[in-house]
């Protein structure tokens, strides 16, 4: 074999020398890495070039920012590293689900009846997925968490990083308990919910009782409520308000006319009423260069105290490859898409009955509520109490649960789903861990390696990775106005 | 040297030719040129070689069907530039009425003209799949898909060449929902290139070209409809890019040998990094001094290159035998690869196996035809491995429309069937081929 392929190298030198010759990267992951990631982003990398590099500012931040920035290159490795690939357990079975399952796209919803429950919060993924790549994703997201655990203190890092197995391992325990059990789990309400859980559920509720989004995403001024401008998160300075293009305040009330009758339950057309608007930029990671909107809305009354912020954002494909026929799941746009994956994920549709979608000059948007009542998980509050190996295996054995209920949520449209994913772990559910928790091990050492290897490409090959934009990409007004690329920092 | 091939082509016994025939007195088409496409499933000559179909002896008493008209391969110099074996026909090229000593009317009359050749090729199918999930429960779905719709038109005025060809194409891309005005089918280029033909040997060719490796080996099968070859079910190469290619036909009928560089990232892409594929090929008939051996063919290619943003490396190194007789089609190739799916440092393997029998003297409507694929995706990986197997039967209805009932069954290794859990098991198709 290496003769062959000491033949194939010579005979390639010789062709290079000769004429117009090949050129190839000496490391071989580090060229994947970039070919992969800039493959996915081009549509972003060409329309928006300063927005997507923001995006791989992001990812170059963190470990755990990498990995939630660089989904198209774990499922790229599900499908093409046969060292990751191989399994006891058949993956075929596709629930309609997140996609991109990992513990920062989860946290708590605000029902239209005033209760909170822990659900998943992110659908720009969402689509029909292997089930086994999703539980995979979500143990290794646990994995890369506990490494990146406990800021500021070495020892309790180290001890979670070693307890990473267990914390993986917790994961498909959850979910093959809940896959094999004979009924779906109850929705995940106020009550003990285990440490990280009950976290988001207290300061949820603080913030939900007292409308903190209002005081602290609002100005009032002279009894008028408008939407604050510049920083918006005092952790990631990127994160700002800034003014909107006239043409799309213009567009607006036309995408929220069309959002309210995406609705499960009718809202008033107060909803609908703009009492401000923003650009908001330097949110998310996967999603960072994405158009969003910050909308201040009437709400229910012409009370300011009521009013209501809804946030307005880009939906793009899933990257799913469409694995079961006909290919696509839904025949609406990509938001309606995501709002199909949300109603099916949720443990009542309604979980957060604003969730909608419409679009916006021609952009599929979704639609949802801005509130300090909605907390997400963080893996930078992974600290103290909450970043104990024990408060951790707790919290993947939860989420892991999460996800079991999500993947029977799609038994209902297709049958069969559920006894699909039972009859592949069968009665193996040890096995079914230990196999996972050694998968994700591994997987979050490749995540680590991939960090360090991204980060020496943007700065050996610039904020691009090395991709060139070209200038009759360029947008034109109208794109310019939806993407603000000219106030991308 | 100034020659143009005006003769009378068998494809002139269709009117719908007729029709298009545009500019020139004598307006005659060139030939299809459409490398990639399996466009000789009928044999018209016992020798399908390049050479014999550039020079035959004695034109035919009466034209050729459209079948017989693309007798010639036409990943082949003959057929890309000078086209049917017929040299009295008016898709010869200048090169080769001039081996045939004739004095093209044009010039007879003082005057060269272009010709037009028009391209018209659809491929139509029913398909019923089987798939089971990983209970065992069985699942079918069933569609009627257009794997592939091209219209095009060459060119050839004296010794310049030119050719575009649009092929029909989802308007969504890989996992999108929404495409133009819904997922419509549209139109895309295929090929766009301008060249020149000289002294009877060269054929230069710049644009969207083909490439030359894959239109080779769909050529020797000659039975696309059914099945694509092993190279391009693995997605192991792109069958036209952006670039520019050289082919020298060799004396006789001893085939041809061609060089091409291109961009690389295929025709489907822009270029994305500086490097650029080069790509070397030759089909060689070793036994052209014999009639009866002269279809025995062996190809051979290599392409050095790179995908992607970050260079991965992407080499492949293509070998294979082929019986390309009149009735008879039979062959093998493998293609190692080095650099798989932007991994520079994955090694695959894939081999294939063909046979295709077809204008039997006996039952002359009659084609037959398999295909074994083998795709090694990983060769240090036990496993890793896609086994599909085609069968076909098929009748010749009119001239140029054919169909098929085609029967498709696939087996994976266990690290690719975990990798590659969206799969059909077996299929079952109803394939409608209509070549012009």
């Amino acid at each position: 074999m290496n003769r062959l392929r000491a033949t194939f190298a010579s005979v390639t030198c010789s062709l290079a020398l000769v004429g117009a010759g090949c050129e190839v990267a000496d490391d071989a992951r580090s060229a994947e890495i970039a070919s992969v990631l800039t493959r996915a982003d081009e549509p972003l990398l060409r329309t928006r070039p300063r927005l997507a590099a923001s995006k791989y500012r992001a990812m170059a931040a963190s470990r755990f920012g990498f990995f939630r920035g660089s989904f198209p290159l774990f499922v790229h490795d599900a499908e093409g590293d046969a060292a990751l690939a191989p399994s006891a357990f058949d993956p075929r079975s596709f629930p309609f689900s997140v996609g991109d399952a990992h513990p920062e796209n989860v946290g708590t919803l605000l029902a239209g009846d005033g209760t909170l429950a822990i659900e998943p919060n992110d659908f720009d993924a969402a689509d029909r997925w292997p089930w086994l790549w999703e539980v995979r994703r979500l143990a290794t997201g646990m994995a890369v968490a506990a490494s990146e655990s406990n800021a500021g203190d070495e020892a309790a890092r180290a001890v979670a990083d070693d307890a990473r197995r267990a914390i993986a391992r917790g994961v498909a325990l959850g979910y093959a308990e809940v896959l094999l059990a004979k009924a779906a789990p109850a929705r995940l309400e106020e009550g003990d919910q285990g440490p990280h859980f009950s976290d988001l559920f207290e300061r949820g509720r603080e913030d939900a009782d007292d409308r903190s989004e209002l005081a602290e995403l609002t100005v009032v001024r002279e009894g008028a409520r408008f939407l604050t401008r510049g920083p918006v998160d005092e952790d990631d300075p990127e994160n700002v308000y800034v003014d909107v293009d006239p043409l799309v305040i213009d567009a607006m009330p036309a995408t929220l006319t069309a959002w309210r009758r995406s609705l499960l339950e009718p809202v008033g057309e107060s909803f609908a009423t703009i009492k401000d608007l923003a650009r908001e930029l330097g949110s998310g990671v996967a999603s960072r260069p994405r158009a969003r909107f910050i909308v201040l809305v009437e709400g229910p009354s012409t009370a300011i105290d009521d009013d209501v912020i809804l946030e307005v954002k880009e939906i793009a494909d899933s990257g799913a490859s469409g694995f079961v026929p006909p290919g696509v799941a839904t025949d609406g746009t990509p938001a309606a898409r995501a709002v199909r994956g949300a109603r099916l994920a949720w443990s009542r549709p309604d979980a957060e009955p604003l969730w909608g979608h419409a679009t916006l000059l021609g952009l599929p948007v979704q639609i949802r509520a801005e509130r300090e009542a909605h907390k997400t998980l963080r893996v930078e509050r992974m600290v103290g109490a909450l970043g104990t190996p024990e408060a951790l295996v707790d919290l993947a054995d939860r989420l892991g649960a999460l996800l079991g209920r999500v993947h029977r949520g799609s038994e209902a449209e297709w049958p069969g789903t559920t006894q699909a994913i039972a009859t592949a772990i069968g009665s193996s559910e040890a096995a079914f861990a230990d196999e996972q928790a050694e998968l994700a091990v591994r997987w979050s050492n490749r995540v680590a390696d991939d960090h360090r290897v991204f980060v020496a490409l943007l700065e050996a090959r610039g904020p691009l990775l090395g991709f060139a934009p070209d200038s009759a990409d360029a947008p034109d007004a109208e794109e310019r106005a939806l993407f603000g690329e000219g106030d991308a920092r | 040297m100034k020659k143009l091939s005006l003769g009378m082509g068998g494809a002139l016994g269709l009117g719908l030719l007729a029709l298009v025939k545009v500019a020139s007195a004598q307006p005659t088409p060139i030939s299809p040129a459409q490398p990639t496409e399996p466009t000789a499933p009928v044999e018209a000559t016992p020798s399908p070689s390049p050479i014999d179909a550039a020079t035959p002896a004695t034109p035919p008493e009466t034209p050729p069907s459209p079948d017989e008209a693309r007798a010639v391969p036409s990943g082949t110099p003959a057929a890309a530039t000078a086209g049917p074996a017929d040299p009295s026909r008016a898709d010869a090229s200048p090169m080769d009425a001039a081996a045939a000593g004739e004095a093209p009317a044009a010039e007879a009359a003082g005057a060269s003209a272009p010709t037009f050749d028009p391209i018209l090729l659809v491929y139509a199918e029913y398909v019923f799949s089987l798939r089971s999930d990983a209970a065992d429960e069985q699942a079918w779905f069933h569609e009627i898909e257009l794997p592939r719709a091209q219209a095009g038109l060459g060119v050839a005025w004296e010794a310049a060449r030119g050719k575009v060809l649009l092929e029909a194409v989802r308007s969504s891309s890989e996992g999108a929902l929404v495409g133009v005005a819904g997922d419509s089918l549209v139109g895309r280029f295929r090929e766009a290139w301008l060249g020149a033909d000289g002294w009877d040997v060269l054929e230069v060719r710049a644009g969207l070209i083909p490439t030359l490796t894959l239109p080779a080996l769909e050529e020797s099968f000659a039975l696309r409809a059914i099945a694509p070859t092993a190279l391009e079910r693995a997605a192991l190469v792109s069958p036209a890019d952006l670039g520019i290619s050289a082919r020298a036909r060799l004396p006789k009928a001893w085939g041809w040998v061609g060089v091409a560089a291109a961009n690389g990232d295929g025709y489907t892409r822009r270029e994305l990094n500086r490097g650029k594929n080069v790509e070397v090929a030759a089909e060689i008939h070793p036994l052209a001094f014999s009639e009866a051996a002269a279809p025995f063919a062996v190809l051979a290619s290599y392409t050095a290159g790179s995908t992607g943003v970050g260079l991965a490396r992407s080499n492949r190194l293509t070998g294979g035998l082929a019986w390309q007789g009149a009735w008879l089609r039979a062959g093998g190739a493998a293609t190692w690869a080095e650099g798989i799916a932007d991994d520079g440092e994955r090694q695959g393997l894939a081999l294939e196996a063909f046979v295709k029998v077809a204008d039997l003297e006996a039952i002359p409507w009659l084609i037959v035809g398999a295909d074994l694929a083998v795709f090694l995706r990983d060769v240090e990986a036990g496993g890793d491995r896609i086994t599909t197997v085609t069968g076909a039967v098929g009748a010749r209805i009119a001239p140029p429309l054919r169909t098929y009932l085609a029967a498709d069954a696939a087996a994976y290794g266990d690290v690719a069937a975990a990798a590659l859990p969206g799969r059909d098991d077996a299929r079952l198709r109803l394939v409608g081929e209509l070549s012009l």
